[in-house]
């Protein structure tokens, strides 16, 4: 067991920090808005920690300032785009990831320019990301449970509907925008000092598609999707090679294209979903077992 | 006969309130060039269950839509309980009280039927910012049972509680009409505005949904409600609105409704057409 966590130790640090990333997304995509502004977060919450850190600054007030400036910025952004929904908001929450991008590059000696800010000297351990992960997953759990979560349901679905329950959808979703940004932020920040480097490809589209997929893989329904999605996708290469497929490079893809292929159609709430339902097609059979 | 004398208790104390509960002055709704309401002014008093009726197109769900504030009001006045609400969003006016069910069947469908309930229940709750909702995460579950209370009440009332734990879709389309009714119900309305709710449902059902409606207008809930069944308005409602071509034309109780000359030749005109 020991020796399994010490020889595995980079593979659970990276499913933690990915999971707040999925987590960032998918708390959007259950409030109804396609958003994929936390990537642009997690680069802000990324070079937030790895400036404070050469300022000298504590890497908890360097990560506080990366939740909190991401926040902010989150929540400027859903003013601006209160009115753009599903592919509109999704391409214009895009711009922003680049525009973040752009402005990284062009940031001068604050941001390091085309290769960023590396050797920064935060450290966090294995231990300290899962307690991190383990917080934030409670707290997304009570968000996800009982008369918020009832309502997130409704603003998702059916914002008439919503409106006639006396649910303010617009603040609902201005709420998610920003717990959003905050935790898209908070996951960018842990993967700097994981990492020791930030560069201005953290808001780039491969990101993007990583973020996505976990999440669409995993079921954007609830935070567990989120995190049995990412825990899949960056276990996924290790997993192939270790069954000994060799040549992986060539093959990942394929797998991967497939995979999610094979969720998209047969499994539209993504793994959990399919789980769920495979459990209460389970209970329902041992029902009939017990009743017949 | 105990019946009878409870409603009229309830009809001299709604005839002692001075303010009627709904007050609506000129109301015109324009869709790009089509008058869909034109000038229309009534006044509703509360305890009362109103009709409204009036052919095909004639502006009924836009009347709801309008003063639910789903719909948008081009000119006119709304008061509820005496308080201008025209150019409020729909979502406060269903705060202040005026509740309403769809033309279309509209339920959760992955939530049960207690929980899709339950979310009327949680009208009170709604009204509190987000953040402060989701940090009580101690007192959640005793609200949570008060909630579970309410809701189950409310499907007592629709004679589903025994369905509470079923989803929508396991059920037939009069039940899902009453599982909307019982969420309406959960948010304690003071107005509940119902458009067509026994369209497609068997005689059984609408017997059933009118047995519903009169007991809760006996309980004193206002109620409008919009349906293309004469013999349902007839046997149900204290007083009708008739509408044709966004024109108020009639009002009154059904049977002087029916037979005023304006109203029937609405209603010949469209069975000419058809
Ligand atoms: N969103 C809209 N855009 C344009 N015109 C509309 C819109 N909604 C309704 N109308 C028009 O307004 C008029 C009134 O429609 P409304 O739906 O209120 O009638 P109704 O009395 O509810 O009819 P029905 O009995 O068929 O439900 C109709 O002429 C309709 O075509
Ligand atoms: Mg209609």
């Amino acid at each position: 067991m020991l020796n399994f966590f010490s020889s595995n130790e980079i593979l659970l640090q990276t499913i933690a920090v990915f999971s707040l990333l999925a987590f960032s997304v998918q708390i959007s995509l259950r409030a109804g808005a396609f958003s994929l502004a936390g990537v642009g977060c997690w680069a802000i919450g990324g070079y937030s920690l790895a400036i404070s850190d050469r300022h000298d600054m504590h890497p908890v007030i360097g990560v506080l300032i990366g939740i909190v400036v991401s926040a902010i910025i989150s929540y400027l952004l859903a003013l601006l785009l209160v009115r753009l929904r599903g592919l509109y908001l999704g391409m214009a929450t895009i711009a922003f990831n680049q525009m973040v991008g752009i402005a990284l590059i062009h940031g001068g000696d604050f941001t390091g320019g085309e290769l960023g800010i590396y050797g920064i000297g935060a450290r966090i351990s294995t231990f300290q990301l899962f307690a991190v992960l383990a917080l934030v997953s409670f707290l997304l759990w009570a968000l996800e449970r009982g008369m918020l979560g009832r309502a997130y349901n409704i603003v998702r679905d059916d914002e008439p509907l919503a409106a006639s329950l006396g649910i303010d959808s617009e603040s609902m979703r201005r709420f998610a925008f920003v717990l959003s940004g905050a935790v898209g932020g908070l996951a960018g920040a842990l993967n700097a000092m994981m990492l020791g480097i930030v560069s201005p490809t953290d808001a780039d589209f491969p990101v993007i598609v990583i973020a996505l997929t976990m999440v669409i893989v995993g079921g954007y329904h609830s935070w567990l999707g989120a995190l049995i999605g990412a825990a899949l996708i960056q276990w996924l290469p290790i997993g192939l090679q270790s069954f000994g497929i060799e040549g992986m490079s060539e093959w990942w893809s394929v797998v991967y294209g497939l995979l999610i292929l094979f969720i998209a159609v047969y499994m539209p709430r993504g793994l959990l979903g399919g789980l769920q339902r495979l459990g209460s097609l389970m209970a329902r059979r041992h029902q009939d077992f017990r009743e017949a | 006969m105990h019946q009878v004398i409870e409603r009229d208790a309830n009809r001299e104390m709604i005839d002692m309130q001075s303010e009627p509960l709904l007050n609506v002055t000129d109301l015109t709704v324009n869709y790009d060039g089509v008058v869909a309401l034109d000038h229309v002014s009534l006044t509703a008093p509360a305890g009362q269950l109103y009709g409204l009726i009036g052919p095909n197109g004639s502006g009924k769900s836009t009347f709801l839509a309008a003063i639910s504030r789903h719909g948008k009001v081009t000119e006119g006045r709304l008061e509820f309980a005496g308080r201008d609400y025209t150019g409020e969003p729909a979502f406060v006016a269903a705060r202040l009280g005026i509740s309403r069910s769809f033309q279309t069947v509209r339920l959760q469908e992955d939530l049960s039927v207690l929980e899709n309930a339950m979310v009327g229940a949680d009208h009170h709750r709604i009204t509190r910012p987000v953040i402060f909702n989701w940090l009580r995460l101690v007192r959640n579950r005793r609200e949570e049972a008060e909630c579970r209370e309410t809701a189950l009440s409310a499907l007592e009332r629709v004679g589903l509680v025994d369905y509470k734990d079923q989803f929508p879709s396991s059920l037939s389309y009069g039940m899902q009409r009453r599982v909307e009714i019982a969420r309406c119900l959960a948010s304690d309305p003071k107005l509940l505005l119902l458009d067509e709710p026994t369209a497609g449902m068997s005689p059984a059902e609408t017997d059933d949904i009118s047995e519903l409606l009169m007991g809760l207008r006996d309980s004193g809930l206002t109620q409008i409600l919009v349906a293309h069944d004469l013999s349902m308005i007839h046997a149900v409602t204290d007083h009708v609105f008739a509408l044709n071509f966004g024109k108020l034309i009639a009002e009154g109780n059904s049977v002087d409704v029916a037979n005023d000359p304006d109203v029937r030749k609405a209603y010949i005109g469209v069975a000419d057409e058809e």
